[in-house]
């Protein structure tokens, strides 16, 4: 994977998409084969995860935020205690980000006071408080209401546009056109077929996958 | 045969009923302190790596639970001198009413952990944070608040239980009313009022629980 670059993951259910992404933070434990993020190889060493997880956020489909911390103390919580910066500064990073994803003005609130959309968007926020080199999403949008989707994914864009690094498992294919620079569609733990969105979805080599596609299609 | 009722004796010895209140109301805050180091500490213990560690907890958690509480405390009491520690019959009776409410609180807190998501401890591993930053940040306060009804009510016990460490002679409630009994032989009435002394400091200490709910476990939940 490319500096800059956006992945968009999809797949049936159950074919490895969050394990894959969960084994490049070391969430899950990698059986073969070997990752390097950022220049570092990830092993079992307690270092080398730390190296990693340094640089690697991720959102979560189901937010995943602390709910006895505000928004304010869930995005100061990592960079304190991980990256040691101090309480100041973390607070003007944290911030700064919540800013960002336009969640400024819920700082002081509890998760439970937030939406399902604006608790994703402070997830996001957090995520980017320890200022990663990677982002993994893992169906960011599928635990909202329909109509909370948009605030979501408009969050994701408007991130991709200024040259994060992405990798996002979801179904919506709206985004995937629209970002992507290349989508992996995964079946039965293998990489079935990937390529550039126009191609991918126009045209797409594998019976497994149109099949998929097809159904994706006709949900939507 | 009549009795007549006399409280006179009781309302002479208020003053030094009282203080007996105090001693126990010390006990059981000491007590309950000791308790709650053991408790989370023994949480984390009970899920480190180290094998011979989480031996040492369910064995302790196994030995405390399945003795009776005054068995303990002569245990302590005459033990602990034979390994040099001689310690007075106060420090005993904190120390025994800590380790026997530790035990407890052990299994009462180790519950609300394992109510506790594990989208929570997944998503502090991702942050970068480490696993004793994880359950010290992250996960202790909801699980704390998850059981916190369970572990007052073991804290209320304890409390009661202290009345045992009259045994050992320890300055709390029950000895003192023991002594005013055997001076005064008015053995209903000093009871009748030691019972009410009992309920007031229960309802005192559930006064002191609901504040700190207020204070630390109020934060709002869906
Ligand atoms: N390459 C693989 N190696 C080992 N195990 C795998 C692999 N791919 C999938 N699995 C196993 O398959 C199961 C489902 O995988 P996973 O949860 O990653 O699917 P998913 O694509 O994220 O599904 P969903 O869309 O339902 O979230 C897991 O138990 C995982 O251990
Ligand atoms: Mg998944």
């Amino acid at each position: 994977m490319r500096k800059g670059e956006k992945i968009v993951l999809c797949g049936p259910s159950g074919s490895g998409k969050s394990t894959l992404i969960r084994c490049i933070n070391r969430l899950e434990a990698i059986e073969q084969g070997s990752i390097v993020v950022n220049g570092h190889r990830l092993d079992d060493s307690i270092k080398a995860i730390d190296v990693v997880r340094q640089d690697v956020g991720m959102v979560f489909q189901s937010f995943n935020l602390f709910p006895h911390m505000t928004v304010l103390q869930n995005c100061m919580l990592a960079p304190i205690r991980a990256r040691r910066i101090g309480k100041t500064e973390a607070e003007a990073t944290a911030r700064k980000y919540l800013e960002r994803v336009r969640i400024g003005d819920q700082a002081e609130k509890y998760p439970a006071q937030l939406s399902g959309g604006q608790q994703q968007r402070v997830a996001i926020a957090r995520a980017l408080c320890m200022q990663p080199k990677v982002m993994l999403f893992d169906e960011p949008t599928s635990a909202l209401d329909p109509e909370m989707v948009k605030e979501v994914l408009d969050t994701m864009i408007g991130l991709a546009n200024d040259g994060m690094t992405m990798i996002c498992v979801t179904h919506e294919m709206g985004f995937a056109r629209q970002v992507a620079d290349r989508v992996i569609f995964m079946a039965e733990g293998q990489i079935i077929e990937e390529g550039e969105p126009e191609a991918f979805f126009r045209n797409p080599q594998h019976a497994r996958t149109r099949q998929f596609l097809g159904e994706i299609l006709a949900h939507h | 045969m009549g009795y007549t009722l006399d409280f006179s004796v009781v309302w002479h010895a208020m003053p030094a009923l009282l203080w007996g209140c105090v001693g126990t109301l010390g006990l059981a805050l000491a007590g309950m302190t000791l308790a709650m180091v053991i408790g989370v500490a023994g949480v984390a213990a009970r899920d480190s790596k180290a094998a011979w560690l989480r031996a040492i907890v369910i064995g302790f958690v196994e030995v405390v639970r399945n003795t009776p509480f005054l068995v303990q405390i002569f245990f302590l009491f005459f033990a602990l001198p034979l390994i040099g520690l001689k310690l007075n019959p106060t420090a005993t009776a904190i120390i025994a009413l800590g380790v026997n409410g530790g035990a407890y609180a052990i299994e009462i807190i180790r519950g609300g952990v394992q109510s506790i998501h594990k989208g929570q401890v997944e998503a502090g591993y991702a942050l970068g944070l480490h696993k004793g930053q994880v359950f010290r940040f992250i996960v202790l306060k909801p699980a704390l608040r998850a059981i916190y009804p369970s572990l007052t009510g073991q804290f209320i016990m304890l409390t009661l239980t202290s009345s045992i460490c009259s045994a050992v002679s320890a300055y709390e409630l029950t000895s003192v009313a023991q002594r005013i009994e055997s001076d005064t032989f008015r053995s209903f009435e000093v009871y009748f009022s030691v019972t009410f002394l009992y309920l007031a400091i229960s309802w005192l200490l559930m006064l002191g629980f609901a504040a700190i709910s207020h204070r630390f476990f109020s934060y709002p939940t869906r």
